[in-house]
């Protein structure tokens, strides 16, 4: 696993290496300060909005929304375009950078899955929130069609979040034997979990063969699965024959586009977890100034796509096009695209260039920057085309020619975004967010050392 | 959409109506129009004729001709059996008809002249001192042949051989029931909505017969077989008088569902072939090889 060529360090030396790394690493399960506590607690509160939210919505329906007849998909659905982005950086970064040989992901790569795992669970949930009737779901499994699209997504996305779990599962089997000696303490639950988890693990050649092997295979694995999941999320769209919907390049447009909000998420988590459990040393200024250049490279994709995208109808100007271009890029739509284009794109790649901002600090305020925009890119891919549909929209309320979330959408949206984030903290603390073995493999600690 | 202010629209109205009225009795004809005849005469067939057309396209507004039920319009259209229009020459009416004013369009493109003058034949049968230019006959409002009685029905004998259908057409005259003559029969193939008229109206002869050939090469149902009407034509003359057949002359029609065939946009059991083996092979394989690590996972502990 490691070809990193430190001095041959003897027993004792290897020992409290390792000691001071399963400390450091274990530390943030442990650790309940006040900045966790209030993070926690802004966490239930979201909860709880959006759960008076939901029960409203699903008492009152769909009407407490602002989606009428013409925008009949609205935040819900740009919410889920921007969850299965986010998930698909699990496969960025475990799969693509790992299966390359790339050193500098291995403290990255578990956080990287974590983000995956729980922005693709909650993906499908997204969905079932934008439904009046919840319980219709079933008959998409019921009835479903395979000629459909929405039928290939709920597949990919469940297959996702299946291969997704076993990444993470996987390489954490080894820290799950290391856990359960290092936190005799825990609470029961945990022990039991840690203990399942750990599939027996001791620490032979052949265990480790094999997990290399079942990591290998999925890896590869997912990189069709994650890019079917969403390349079929913009076929949702670009299936269809709107304005600004019908477009040949949806499928590599999405997923760069993931890519890009993907980073800026883990970004974000490195960010979050370095300062808050003193892990300096382990998500060092060289792993930020190497995911930031990472970011600046799928930015620049990016970007070529969204060239490829609104050059190309804004130089022919077909009828139906040019509204939505207009639209976009000087009419009403002008603020929040631009904001999207200029946080989520553009501003990455320049201010990045940089070795000044290739810092934790101005990274994780940019990530931010580029979380809004990829939510405000979504808003924007979206909405704008239900309200310039082929047949001009007439004799209808003031209301329907315009869309805007309403209250009860706003929570539940936040309340999405809440429960991703809940599902991330819990595993932040219920397992070892860095991965101790294979820091420790890499520091030049034997086997042995790490496995008794 | 900005609603309109409904005040000013009847001031509108208002305003046109007076304008309108004040040239309501003035529509001049150029005088070389008005001198305009008809080379060919008026006779009961063409004043038949013109009965059909100007149901078709001119009762809408004018209603039927000696009912006085004209549309209450500005200015009126009139009912053509009145002194308004009795008093005006052929080629006045021919140029009115042709031309149109305000609201009645110019049937210049709708009806090739020998229509139009159909229709002033028409008319004429309402104009007690109307003198025909041509020598044609001036005749009643309806054509003195056509059987005159009651109780008028049909009975249909069919040629199976050569699909010819015959419609035998009787009434009581005087007590008796005789043959009725001259009277229009036509025959329609009944269709999913209306029906299809096969070739024109009849009238029958002498002995109250009105024959037609039915075409070979009719669409049917299923099993060749179509729905025939016979009916008297002029109804407000003789009430509502049919007959209904079916008959097995037509081409077999075997309905294919759309919907029968595997297609993309079909339903759930029809999805194409290729899409089933992609999708379900690709699920298949996919899920195989979780299975396979979960398994090997659970074997870890005795790997060896």
């Amino acid at each position: 696993m490691s070809d990193i060529n430190v001095e041959k360090l003897s027993k004792e030396e290897a020992k409290v290496r390792f000691d001071k790394i399963a400390d450091d690493l274990t530390r943030p399960m442990t650790k309940f300060g006040t900045s966790f506590q209030i993070w926690a607690f802004m966490l239930f509160l979201s909860l709880t909005l959006f759960g008076y939210a939901y029960f409203i919505q699903v008492r009152d329906g769909l009407g407490v929304t602002g989606m009428h007849d013409y925008a009949a998909w609205g935040a819900y659905i740009a919410n889920f375009v921007f969850f299965v982005a986010v998930a698909l950086v699990g496969m960025l970064i475990t799969a693509v950078l790992g299966l390359s040989g790339i050193k500098w992901i291995t403290p990255v790569s578990r956080i990287a899955e974590m983000v995956a795992v729980a922005f693709a669970m909650i993906a499908g949930l997204v969905i079932v929130f934008d439904m009046g009737r919840p319980d219709r779901v079933l008959n998409v499994f019921i009835h479903g069609r395979v000629q459909s699209p929405i039928v290939w997504d709920l597949t990919v996305v469940m297959t996702y979040t299946a291969i997704s779990t076993l990444l993470l599962i996987l390489p954490l089997i080894p820290d799950m034997a290391i856990v359960k000696k290092r936190l005799p303490n825990a609470p029961k639950w945990q022990m039991l979990l840690w203990n399942i988890l750990s599939l027996g693990w001791t620490g032979t050649p052949a265990q480790y063969k094999s997990i290399h092997r079942m990591v290998r295979v999925l890896a590869i694995l997912i990189v069709p699965v994650a890019m079917a999941i969403h390349t079929v999320t913009s076929w949702l769209f670009a299936s269809t024959l709107r304005h600004g919907w019908d477009s040949t390049i949806f499928g590599p447009y999405f997923v760069t586009g993931a890519f890009v909000s993907g980073v800026a998420a883990v970004i974000i988590a490195m960010y979050v977890l370095r300062n808050s459990y003193d892990l300096k040393d382990y998500l060092t200024d060289y792993h930020f100034d190497k995911i930031a250049k990472l970011l600046v490279l799928v930015s620049l994709v990016y970007f070529y796509f969204n060239i490829n995208e609104f050059l190309v109808p804004a130089y022919k100007m077909k009828s139906g096009d040019d509204h939505h271009i207009m639209a976009l890029f000087v009419g009403e739509w002008a603020g929040l695209f631009w904001f999207a284009q200029f946080f989520g794109n553009i501003i990455p790649i320049v201010l990045l260039l940089f070795n000044r901002f290739r810092k934790p600090g101005p990274m994780f305020i940019m990530a931010i920057g580029v979380i809004l925009g990829a939510w405000a890119k979504r808003y924007i891919i979206v909405i704008p085309t239900q309200l310039h549909p082929h047949l001009p929209i007439q004799n209808v309320p003031e209301a329907f020619h315009v869309y805007y979330p309403t209250g009860p959408e706003i929570a539940i949206t936040l309340g999405t975004i809440a429960m991703a984030l809940t599902i991330v903290t819990i595993l932040a603390k219920v397992f070892p967010v860095i991965p101790i073995w294979e820091v420790a493999e890499e520091a030049g600690i034997d086997r042995e050392t790490i496995n008794e | 959409m900005k609603t309109f202010n409904i005040n000013k629209v009847w001031l509108l109205v208002v305003f046109v109506a007076f304008y309108f009225n004040s040239i309501a009795q003035d529509w001049t004809v150029p005088a070389e129009d008005s001198k305009k005849v008809c080379e060919k005469a008026f006779t009961k067939s063409t004043a038949r004729d013109g009965k059909d057309l100007f149901n078709a396209k001119c009762k809408s507004c004018h209603g039927a001709v000696g009912t006085n039920s004209s549309l209450p319009l500005n200015p009126e259209p009139g009912d053509p059996a009145t002194e308004k229009f009795s008093k005006q020459t052929d080629g006045d009416l021919f140029y009115k008809i042709t031309h149109g004013r305000g609201g009645m369009p110019a049937f210049e493109s709708q009806l090739s002249e020998d229509e139009r003058w159909k229709i002033i034949s028409y008319f004429r049968t309402f104009h007690k001192d109307y003198v025909p230019a041509n020598g044609g006959e001036t005749a009643s409002s309806e054509p003195d042949d056509a059987f005159v009685g009651k109780d008028v029905e049909i009975s249909v004998s069919l040629n199976q051989d050569n699909r010819e259908v015959t419609a035998n057409v009787q009434g009581e005259k005087d007590g008796d029931k005789v043959p009725a003559n001259g009277v229009r029969v036509g025959f329609f193939v009944k269709r999913n909505f209306g029906m299809l008229p096969i070739g024109n109206a009849v009238t029958t002869d002498a002995n109250g017969q009105a024959k037609v050939n039915f075409p070979k090469d009719l669409p049917g149902d299923s099993i060749g077989n179509y729905d025939i009407v016979i009916k008297l034509i002029d109804e407000d003359i003789y009430g509502k008088v049919e007959h209904k057949e079916t008959v097995a002359w037509g081409e077999k029609f075997i309905y294919e569902n759309p919907l029968d065939h595997r297609a993309m946009w079909g339903n759930r059991t029809n999805a194409p072939i290729w899409l089933l083996l992609t999708y379900f092979g690709i699920v298949v394989g996919v899920w195989l090889t979780i299975v396979w690590v979960v398994i090997q996972m659970m074997k870890l502990k005795n790997a060896n």
